[in-house]
């Protein structure tokens, strides 16, 4: 085997293993771990955070379209709706959400804020 | 020499090919979510003409959305409500539909679920405004429910409400029907896996991509959505959950939720803190998680086990959870907060 053989047999061994290292992490581990968080108001991505700024200390208000607002609060690796003044504050009273599938709505402003990635366990939650 | 390397070479291809086959086993998923009906709407598609059958489904929602909503004028719900008093209106056949499934369950329940709820329904406004109505109010709106009183006359296809005030309202099972329309299209597209959520009312079609059936979780009435406390293997069923966490308000302490009894005029009161339905149906399904929730844990349950192909969850306030017969084996609670408990 000449030496530009090996290195080659090297880059593809690296290769089938990251592959391999990758299908298993998506079938086996990535949806059982706290990813980030994705708000949207209406049909409309406001802000994504990513996994490595859920334990940044973060608070910022949502100014939503129609009228109104809502607070969000990022803290150690959590997020809730602060506050906001909506008629029926079920997006407060949901408190703080931090595994994937877990989902606040604030319905009378439309706005979402879900932690991205797949519910272990289950494929849907009937709510 | 050669040979070896032939060898590694075979390793190598084998080694591709099976990441390749890996990686392509789960056909192409699109997801998509709405504002419509009043609440959150969230389509899964497998199968490449997902994308147009979710398109598709949402477009079919939005009108049902329009025809059944009360508050959309030119839907046949606010036309039926407007003319109370008068004479009855001509409505589309999917209206028509509804309607019928409506009265049938209000029948069946015999007046536990009403389809006439609507003046309770506004004066409550549970998700629109936070105080408790007077006693003088909520007797006077109370007597204006009655779905005895409600004229259908199907070969005419007209519906009509003999007093002024009385008014029907379909929020209690227009998203099973839209849930049904949903699969229809899904179906006609030939999508053979997904998963309908329409506003936390699922429907599973087909089975998952990996041939196996949808796990689907039954919320935890206590915890964010999205958190489960059990979980049932379904292949083409729906279930729908209704619960006293879904939409209200809290006052001096107390909790004001969206299931109205037409019998009090007041929010369910009987222990009960969610009931999911399985069924083959939607409509089915929606219609009866807000009856069962008003019969009450005894009654509800008996009417469950009475008709065919239906199952039952109930999770009561103090974290106890039965299920109906044709469950006992096959629901997974999965969260040790809770009781399991076996038989009836």
């Amino acid at each position: 085997m000449k030496k530009g053989d090996r290195i080659l047999l090297l880059v593809i061994a690296i290769a089938v293993m990251v592959g391999y290292g990758t299908l298993y992490y998506r079938d086996n581990i990535s949806d059982a771990k706290a990813t980030g968080a994705i708000i949207k108001t209406g049909n409309d991505i406001y802000k994504e955070i990513p996994a490595s700024r859920m334990q940044k200390d973060d608070i910022f208000t949502v100014e939503i379209a129609g009228g109104g607002y809502n607070t969000i609060e990022v803290s150690a690796g959590r997020i809730r709706v602060k506050d906001a003044d909506c008629i029926d504050k079920i997006c407060v009273n949901t408190g703080w959400i931090d595994k994937p599938g877990e989902i606040i709505v604030c319905l009378p402003h439309k706005l979402t804020v879900q932690i991205m990635g797949q519910p272990s366990g289950v494929d849907s939650v009937a709510y | 020499m050669k040979y070896k390397r032939l060898v590694s070479l075979w390793l190598i291809i084998v080694n591709l090919l099976l990441i390749v086959s890996a990686c392509s086993k789960e056909p192409e998923k699109t997801v998509k979510t709405e504002f419509l009906m009043d609440t959150l709407m969230e389509l899964t598609a497998y199968g490449p003409n997902g994308e147009k059958a979710i398109d598709a489904a949402m477009k079919r929602i939005k009108e049902i959305d329009v025809l059944m909503s009360v508050s959309s004028e030119t839907g046949d719900v606010y036309k039926i409500n407007k003319a109370a008093g008068q004479d009855p209106v001509k409505v589309s056949d999917e209206t028509m539909y509804v309607v019928q499934a409506a009265q049938h369950y209000s029948q069946l329940s015999e007046g536990a679920f009403d389809i006439t709820i609507g003046p309770l329904v506004s004066l409550w406004g549970i998700g629109k405004k936070e105080e408790v109505p007077s006693q003088a109010a909520i007797d006077s709106t109370k007597a204006l429910v009655d779905y005895r009183k409600l004229r259908i006359d199907a070969s005419a296809g007209t519906i009509g409400l003999p007093e002024r005030g009385m008014s029907v309202d379909l929020g209690a099972i227009a998203k099973g029907y839209a849930g049904d329309e949903a699969v229809r299209i899904f179906k006609e597209y030939g999508v053979k896996n997904g998963i309908i959520s329409l506003g936390g009312n699922v429907v599973v079609v087909g089975t998952r991509p990996d041939g196996k059936p949808w796990r689907v979780g039954i919320q935890n009435p206590f915890k964010p959505t999205g958190n489960y406390a059990a979980v049932v293997k379904e292949t083409d069923k729906t279930v729908v959950t209704s619960g006293t966490y879904e939409r209200y308000f809290i006052k001096d302490g107390k909790r004001y939720h969206h299931i109205l009894d037409p019998s009090t005029g007041y929010p369910a009161d009987n222990g009960l803190a969610s009931v999911s339905i399985i069924a083959g149906k939607s409509i089915d399904a929606d219609a009866l998680s807000t009856t069962v929730f008003l019969l009450g844990p005894e009654k509800g349950m008996e009417i469950v086990e009475d008709l065919p192909n239906i199952e039952c969850i109930m999770i009561t306030n103090d974290k106890r959870i039965t299920v109906s017969s044709g469950l006992q084996d096959k629901i997974n609670i999965t969260d040790k907060d809770f009781v399991y408990e076996e038989g009836r």
